[in-house]
């Protein structure tokens, strides 16, 4: 029989060693960033009424929710979407809280994938959202914030693709397309089909230059020259005002210091049904997903009683540190850490000076008996590069394992 | 440039697609010898390619281990993977069917519950569901076509090319499900970081692709 006190279930991982160290690390530099650009932390129960994910949506079945049913027989769901959670969050409040409400948060969601495709069911996210404020300005700063979390991190070598969920729709709008028709692109787009969706449109009876340069656009993508390309040449006016907000927005992330990082994606993957206007993703060599998605949301909290325009990302943890641990910044993280080394005598100053040591914020270990030389093979052993033998009264060894030096000192000294 | 992978579907499939890049100009000797070589650099260096079974071609394809596969539609509709279907390639057409004795035909539209056998459990599900009738599927894993004739299911969902095999054992085509062919597929952010290289050489593929007609 299986063990299963040795096992883990499908989909879900231990963060042990170096991993959980350089995950601690990745967090706390992303939730600095978001503190001190004045986002506020937001904590939601794991799990809640199911509704919250599903409200809104075609269907109540949501297979790729974890249910969980209450002892009174409520059906509940483990947080799938934290955006959702803070929307139901917003929802609730019955003072109106002053705009823009900036909000973040850093937890675990749970989906369902398909099954035994190796995915994670349990997985960690950083986001912001920024609530009650629909300029341009807003759309910026939540790109700025991103950016900066993945350089901070020190993630090399990411590209930020901008894309208008309302573009595309205002273009078929404008030419006249059926609503069947656009339900059918939408979809070919949501199934990542793009023979389908050029189908669709050679079957769409237009004019051949304008079914070009909607074939054209789908596969593009470039920096502010195609954009201005792609405006010169756009049809409808609605989506030519789309994209004169996507060049405003460009000039915004310019004075930001970060549009070197942005390119303009008119691709499939830019056209979301979610999202109301500008839509982001970011994208790393050697990472096979988004590492960050985000965009403006302008209908959701109105489905949660509260209609407030809102912009926010959602970044995954595990995908950036796959692309910190493919980079090996691994080992310049790794802080150097100090042997303690006591006997029955020394011990009280020992424990006086290690804790004046690790309130500097160094890592100092208690080495659990009183035998020097047993020590410095333990040293060896898990890479400690210092010791410091509190051999009698006020003197100190402190011996330096890589120089393989030793040197006498007194507490006053250190 | 950056180095793009190929991961192609075993078999025909591979040699086709071989075909087709070959023309335009880009070769690989080492596969065309035969070696027990899993993974192969193209002669200029700029491409690498591995065969892989059929159906694990989009898997390699979502993890971005591989940028680019070559596989048939069947496979990317069973699978069901996070892929980007980017170019229809033409070659390998065949279709997606509903096949069983003439006189099961009456049973598929009656609404009553169908025994279906399939190498494609995903595929039947969702056809079954969207005409909204209730089946029980049997998954096989080879001559689907002996479910019907042992009396094991009532009908079968497979690949149907020419109809022979089905014609030989007394099946004939009832309902078709979807038209088929080989599909290039690319990983969503190969897709983007490495968006000059696999967009010229998918546009260039295409233009090869549509000479050929």
């Amino acid at each position: 029989m299986k063990n299963f006190a040795l096992h883990i279930p499908e989909g879900v991982k231990d963060y042990i060693g170096e991993e959980a160290a350089l995950k601690e690390c990745v967090q706390n530099t992303i939730k600095k960033i978001f503190r001190t650009n004045s986002y506020n932390l937001v904590e939601t129960p794991s799990f809640e009424y199911l509704d919250v994910f599903s409200l809104g949506e075609e269907s109540f079945q949501q297979p790729s929710l974890y249910h969980l049913v209450s002892r009174q027989g409520e059906l509940m769901a483990l947080r799938s979407d934290m955006t959702r959670s803070i929307a139901r969050v917003i929802g609730s409040q019955k003072v109106n809280n002053l705009l823009p409400q900036r909000l973040c948060y850093l937890s675990n969601s749970f989906r369902y994938p398909e099954r035994y495709q190796g995915k994670l069911h349990e997985f960690t996210q950083a986001g912001v959202e920024l609530i009650g404020n629909k300029s341009l300005e807003a759309d910026a700063e939540v790109i700025k914030v991103a950016i900066k979390c993945l350089r901070e991190v020190g993630v090399s070598d990411f590209t930020v693709h901008i894309g208008s969920g309302k573009f595309l729709e205002y273009i078929l709008a404008d030419l006249g397309f059926k609503e069947e028709n656009t339900t059918d692109i939408f979809k070919a787009i949501e199934a990542k089909d793009a023979v389908k969706l050029k189908s669709i449109l050679k079957e769409a009876q237009m004019k051949p230059e304008i079914l070009e340069l909607l074939l054209e656009l789908i596969q593009c993508s470039g920096k502010l020259e195609l954009l201005r390309r792609v405006k010169a040449k756009t049809p409808s006016s609605r989506a030519k005002e789309a994209l004169e907000k996507m060049e405003q927005l460009y000039e915004l992330l310019e004075d930001y210091g970060v549009n070197e990082y942005v390119i303009f994606d008119f691709s499939l993957m830019s056209y979301g049904k979610y999202y109301t206007g500008m839509m982001f993703q970011v994208f790393a060599l050697g990472v096979g997903s988004a590492l960050v998605e985000g965009g403006r949301y302008d209908h959701l909290l109105s489905q949660f009683g509260k209609d407030l325009p809102a912009v926010g990302f959602g970044m995954h943890i595990n995908l950036v540190m796959q692309r910190l641990l493919k980079q090996k910044v691994l080992s310049r993280r790794q802080s150097k850490r100090m042997l303690a080394v006591s006997t029955s005598v020394t011990r009280k100053v020992c424990q006086e000076v290690s804790d004046h040591l690790r309130s500097q914020d160094l890592i100092v270990e208690n080495y659990l008996s009183d035998d020097i030389n047993e020590a410095l093979i333990y040293a060896k052993q898990v890479d400690i590069d210092r010791i410091l033998h509190f051999k009698h009264g006020e003197q100190i060894d402190v011996y330096h394992l890589e120089k393989g030096t030793m040197e006498q000192t007194t507490i006053n000294q250190l | 440039m950056n180095q793009i992978t190929f991961a192609l579907a075993k078999g025909r499939l591979a040699k086709k697609a071989m075909e087709v890049l070959k023309g335009l100009g880009i070769t690989c000797r080492e596969m065309e010898t035969e070696t027990r070589k899993l993974l192969f650099t193209s002669d200029d260096g700029n491409y690498r390619f591995f065969l892989a079974k059929t159906s694990d071609v989009p898997t390699y394809v979502d993890y971005g281990v591989a940028d680019i596969g070559i596989v048939g539609k069947d496979t990317i509709l069973e699978e069901n993977r996070s892929v980007y279907e980017v170019l229809d390639l033409g070659f390998g057409k065949c279709m997606m069917a509903v096949a069983g004795e003439p006189c099961k035909k009456e049973l598929l539209q009656s609404g009553k519950p169908i025994r279906v056998a399939t190498k494609y459990p995903l595929i039947a599900k969702r056809y079954f569901e969207q005409t909204q009738r209730s089946v029980e599927i049997i998954k096989l894993h080879g001559s689907v076509e002996l479910g019907p004739i042992v009396g094991l299911s009532d009908v079968i969902v497979d690949i149907v090319e020419s109809g022979k095999t089905l014609k030989e054992n007394g099946l004939v085509v009832h309902e078709v499900i979807e038209p088929l062919s080989a599909r290039c597929i690319v990983n969503s952010a190969s897709l983007k970081v490495k968006h000059e290289e696999i967009h010229t050489l998918i546009k260039q593929m295409g233009i090869r692709l549509g000479e050929q007609k």
